[in-house]
């Protein structure tokens, strides 16, 4: 095989390859649960924790409490602030509530 | 921000709230993730300890009437993301693998090395310095020598989700200036970091920007000619060193796409973020003790690789040799135990030189006595740590989870057991001042791998 030199400065053209990886493509869908009203359902409240937000998230839970008088609230505060929720804790949300909300990304 | 992407991706109705100064890093995290029209708000930056009862108040009121715009209009959202979805699914090269055509990354084409080199800043390539240009010839070479299917996915870096194949691990390996023998070592390191208690996407995206320190032990270090002796963290003329630890740095940058001001929100970032290795020395020159990997419970013979997700990298004058053992100890102590590290009990690395290692081995010192002695040392009363703010209390191991926090004087410690303070021999000859280091894990723990040369 012809020596490319270090910087590959013997061939007339360089041709290099990208370093930059693919994504992994979305997974197809499940069908969108609908919701018409958030009222009575159940709600999983996913909290990361972040230390800025430990006085905002203890209201907006009550708020969302006084608003849609939720049936069920289901907390799921997570021990890593950074880490993603496992499959397992994601699965048993999709399974136990009706809805989440997630926060705060800081 | 991936729980809200993951629990949207099963149709799901969520919602995700976000700092404002954080929406750009979640907007592109989602897009990386194939969710573009993630459900996600931004609102002002909390401020707990400045804002009144009243605007925490009107603040949580306004954000559930936002979610639940977000989530009774979930449909709307839900189509853009399936059209989304869809033009995406041609991007998965990996199934369109044909024949004879070996390597699968796409081709660029460039007159000569100045054009190569304007090209890889235009596609952003290279986090500055300049690189080798990863030609087939140079790429099928390091993938000649390193016995992996080149399609063999390592696995998905975050915050990108990156597909690492060993063929896009070797592409970084030629642009860093690596020899092909060196591959095995990068590999190795890659898998460690995948090892969620490294918590790397924490480790990329984070403000507090720390940077993967690879440290290699075991035969390989000699084999493959590490500096492991004087300036072994600087420029040391060592190619093993340089162009391993940035072929790292430049698999997180391509893979994992961890870069500055996009998915990573590093506010200073960290000086050894161009690449960041340590070989230590081996035990026939001037290391008495225990390498690092066999405490890790590897034999003696194996080589490996650790990834420990570094923080702070803080040099300090010990005076081994010069003072007595006591005055050594609580100097390091006194280093480790500073308030800025404090939030929670976090792994820490102390890095002696040949010199120090020595005097406390011909002292009848070995590791496990340094270690404990440290470790009885390196406490603080709860009233000091009470200064500390900022940090999330939700952290593993976080300080006022370790002590009764109503009692000023309970002493907290600094690391929880032996894991949580590793010591390691490398550098060159030292002075009486002896210096020494330590390095501190922002938050996740090291992770040991096998290389296998």
């Amino acid at each position: 095989m012809k020596d490319e030199g270090i910087f590959g400065g013997n061939q007339a053209m360089l041709r290099v390859l990208d370093p930059v990886a693919e994504s992994k493509p979305a997974e197809r869908d499940q069908p969108l649960r609908a919701l018409e009203a958030l009222d009575k359902l159940r709600v999983a409240l996913v909290w990361s924790g972040h230390a800025a937000t430990t006085k905002f998230w203890p209201v907006l839970e009550h708020a969302i409490g006084d608003r849609f008088q939720p049936r069920e609230v289901r907390r799921f505060y997570k021990p890593s602030t950074w880490n993603a929720a496992s499959a397992k804790e994601i699965e048993e949300i999709v399974r136990e509530a009706d809805y989440a909300i997630v926060g705060v990304g800081a | 921000m991936r729980d809200t992407v993951n629990l949207f991706k099963q149709g799901f109705p969520v919602v995700g709230l976000v700092h404002a100064p954080f929406e750009k890093l979640a907007r592109l995290q989602a897009a990386q993730l194939g969710v573009p029209d993630a459900p996600i708000f931004a609102y002002p930056q909390d401020l707990p300890d400045k804002d009144s009862a009243e605007v925490v108040e009107a603040r949580a009121r306004e954000a559930v009437e936002r979610a639940a715009r977000f989530l009774l209009g979930n449909e709307r959202v839900r189509q853009i993301a399936n059209a989304e979805s869809a033009a995406n699914d041609h991007r998965n090269v990996l199934c369109s693998i044909d024949g004879e055509c070996g390597l699968i990354s796409s081709v660029y084409e460039a007159a000569d090395v100045e054009a190569f080199t304007t090209l890889v800043f235009e596609q952003g390539w290279t986090d500055g310095f300049p690189v080798l240009p990863p030609t087939e010839q140079r790429v099928r070479a390091m993938l000649d020598a390193c016995e992996r299917d080149p399609y063999e996915i390592v696995g998905l870096i975050p915050p990108g989700d990156g597909i690492a194949t060993i063929e896009k691990i070797a592409i970084n390996a030629v642009m860093a200036g690596c020899l092909p023998e060196h591959l095995p070592v990068i590999i190795a390191g890659i898998e460690a970091m995948l090892d969620p208690v490294f918590e790397l996407n924490r480790v990329q995206c984070t403000t507090g920007g720390p940077a993967p320190l690879a440290i290699i032990s075991g035969p390989v270090v000699k084999a493959l000619g590490f500096n492991y002796g004087p300036g072994v963290f600087s420029g040391n003329g060592a190619r093993a060193n340089a162009a391993i630890g940035r072929a790292i740095k430049l698999t997180l940058w391509n893979i994992g796409l961890g870069r500055p001001g996009q998915l990573s929100q590093a506010t200073f970032g960290h000086p050894a973020g161009y690449g960041y290795l340590l070989a230590e020395r081996p035990p026939d020159d001037e290391n008495p003790w225990e390498e690092l990997h066999v405490s890790s419970g590897f034999s003696s013979t194996d080589s490996a690789i650790t990834m420990f997700p570094a923080g702070s990298h803080l040099q300090i004058a010990t005076g081994i040799g010069a003072k007595a053992f006591d005055d050594n100890l609580q100097v390091i102590a006194d280093s480790i135990c500073h308030l800025g590290h404090f939030y929670a009990a976090t792994q820490k690395l102390v890095v002696l030189n040949p010199q120090a290692a020595r005097t406390f081995h011909q002292a009848g010192w070995t590791k496990q006595m340094f270690r404990d002695a440290l470790l009885t040392r390196c406490k603080r009363r709860a009233r000091d740590l009470k200064h500390i703010g900022g940090v999330s209390t939700t952290l593993a191991n976080h300080w006022t989870t370790l002590v009764d926090t109503s009692d000023d004087e309970a002493l907290v410690p600094a690391m929880l057991d032996e894991h949580h303070l590793q010591v390691m021999v490398a550098g060159g000859w030292a002075s009486p001042s002896s210096p020494c280091l330590i390095i501190f894990s922002m938050h996740g723990e090291m992770v040991t791998r096998k290389i296998n040369v």
